[in-house]
């Protein structure tokens, strides 16, 4: 800029033709920043590399939590199998916002509490659940959200003589990418601040469209004492043209590949595969002194096939593993408050089987919700549609 | 495998003892041999899996859902 | 190399915060519930009383 300076007030005083001004609309309405020649050249190639990201018409690639929970949330049974039975009364209170309670009494399953009180209240931005069981052991959750691409969530384990978890979360959701710190409890120490607990901060951006690409990074310290720990893990998600068809893949740090796919063949079927390959080291031991005499490289794999089929009162799950285990899970509704839940595995590799079978009830807390229940509205009248139960 | 009392054919004649390498039997076949190896979890389930999407991704399996 | 901390606390104070530490862990592991169910309480447009929230049976 060694040109003699020329000042506004006279380029304001030129005849211009509106058609044809000196400036465009945006840099005579610009600021300092905007008109000033290297900022604007910083700016302008900012909003060209924005208006080329949006160009390419990338979308959200979903959470790195949820990058294969088609497969193993929606079609697999490991989220909802249990043994033995119980029974489950769920009372809603409200609708929006969401409040609800629950009683679950069970007998004869390893993992289930004999009983456990749960509270869960949902609004637009907030979701805070509890969960308490006769051992007086407390899991609790915490969901707030900021606006729409900024969630923070918190979770929390107290069990009576086992160490407290508290893990401290934060998803960021951008137009086309999704990041998510997360850290288990997390703690400096006061002498030098130095970091224990586990930190996981995970990456997920859309290449095309369809493809999307992640990389999650996991560094964990459970000890002052003990050296850190630290691995990167590969993620990839692909989503089929017409969404009807998912493939994901993860390289674990641990050693673990797993590679899913999940179709929807018509809208109350869904088919889906997983593999996984589980690589480690296994030291040889001497057949007859039995010391370690070196090491081998074993792999452990498993394939798992299954499909969910919705129909209008029931939900049949059903799954097929390499390892020779057969499961199912069939959640049947026999009245529009009151639902039957039977599950069962067969290992026949190792000769084992499974059972559970389970109760649902749903009552309510207030009037309207009674008979919305039964398919009526307050004054007795069939609804028109059928609601959507909680 | 533990030290055999008698002396088999095609076993190490000294069965497995301290020190000596514990000794591939030569009496596997390479079939078994690659059985063992890690090579076969990948490829079994490898070929299970692309098995599984061909299944899922074909006509077969919109044949099994039902026309409700 | 010696490393000193960027603040020394004395034993009491020590005590003290392991007092409010423990304090606040029996806080959260009995209050949590209370606290969801406040929530829900207070937003939903007919206030269930205390025997309703905790009963499982249909309170109408």
């Amino acid at each position: 800029m060694s040109s003699a300076p020329v000042s506004m007030s006279d380029f304001n005083k030129l005849p211009t033709d509106p058609n044809v001004s000196p400036m465009t609309i945006e840099q005579s309405k610009g600021s300092f920043w905007s008109s000033n020649p290297l900022s604007s050249y910083v700016i302008d190639t900012y909003n060209q590399v924005q208006a080329h990201r949006k160009g390419l018409s990338l979308v959200n690639p979903g959470t790195v939590e949820n990058l294969n929970k088609e497969v193993s949330r929606d079609v697999f049974l490991s989220q909802y199998f249990f043994t033995g039975l119980r029974a489950d009364l769920n009372k809603a209170f409200a609708l929006n916002p969401a409040f609800q309670t629950s009683h679950t009494f069970s007998i004869g399953s390893t993992n289930l509490p004999n009983y456990a009180f749960s509270a869960l209240f949902a609004d637009d931005n907030l979701f805070v659940q509890g969960n308490l069981d006769n051992d007086m052991s407390l899991s609790g959750r915490f969901n707030y959200g900021w606006d729409k691409t900024n969630i923070s969530k918190a979770n929390i384990q107290i069990a009576n003589g086992q160490p407290t978890m508290c893990q401290l979360e934060q998803d960021y959701q951008a137009s086309d990418f999704s990041i998510n710190l997360k850290t288990l409890n997390p703690q400096f120490a006061t002498k030098d601040g130095s970091f224990t607990g586990v930190a996981v901060g995970s990456l997920l951006q859309s290449i095309t469209p369809q493809l999307a690409l992640g990389l999650e990074v996991l560094y964990s310290r459970p000890q002052a004492i003990a050296p850190a720990d630290a691995g990167v893990s590969y993620l990839t998600r692909y989503v089929s043209k017409k969404q009807d068809w998912i493939f994901s893949g993860q390289l674990q740090a641990s050693g673990v590949l797993v590679a899913s796919f999940w179709r929807k063949i018509t809208p109350n079927v869904e088919a889906a595969i997983e593999t996984t390959l589980q690589a480690g080291m296994v030291p040889i031991t001497d057949p007859v002194v039995g010391t370690p005499i070196g090491i081998q490289p074993t792999v452990e794999g498993s394939t798992t096939i299954g499909a969910k089929y919705e129909y209008r009162q029931s939900i049949f799950r059903g799954i097929i593993d390499s390892n020779g285990k057969i499961g199912c899970f069939l959640e049947r509704k026999i009245l529009p408050t009151l639902s039957v839940l039977f599950c069962g595995e067969i290992d026949h590799f190792k000769n084992q089987s499974k059972l559970g079978c389970g109760l649902q009830f749903e009552t309510a807390g207030n009037q309207e919700l009674l008979m919305m229940q039964q398919g009526l509205d307050v004054d007795g009248n069939p609804l028109q549609s059928m609601p959507q139960q909680a | 495998m533990s030290g055999p009392m008698f002396g088999m054919p095609g076993m190490n004649p000294t069965g497995a003892t301290i020190g000596t390498n514990n000794g591939v039997p030569s009496n596997k076949s390479r079939f078994q041999q690659f059985k063992e190896s890690p090579a076969f979890t990948v490829l079994l389930n490898g070929t299970l899996f692309v098995a599984g999407v061909t299944f899922i991704q074909s006509p077969l399996m919109d044949m099994l859902a039902p026309a409700l | 190399m010696q490393f000193l901390p960027s603040f020394i606390l004395s034993d009491e104070s020590k005590e003290r915060i392991t007092k409010v530490l423990n304090l606040t862990h029996n806080l959260a592991h009995y209050g949590w519930i209370p606290f969801v169910l406040y929530l829900g309480w207070a937003n939903t447009p007919n206030k269930p009383n205390l025997f309703n929230l905790l009963s499982p049976l249909p309170s109408v």
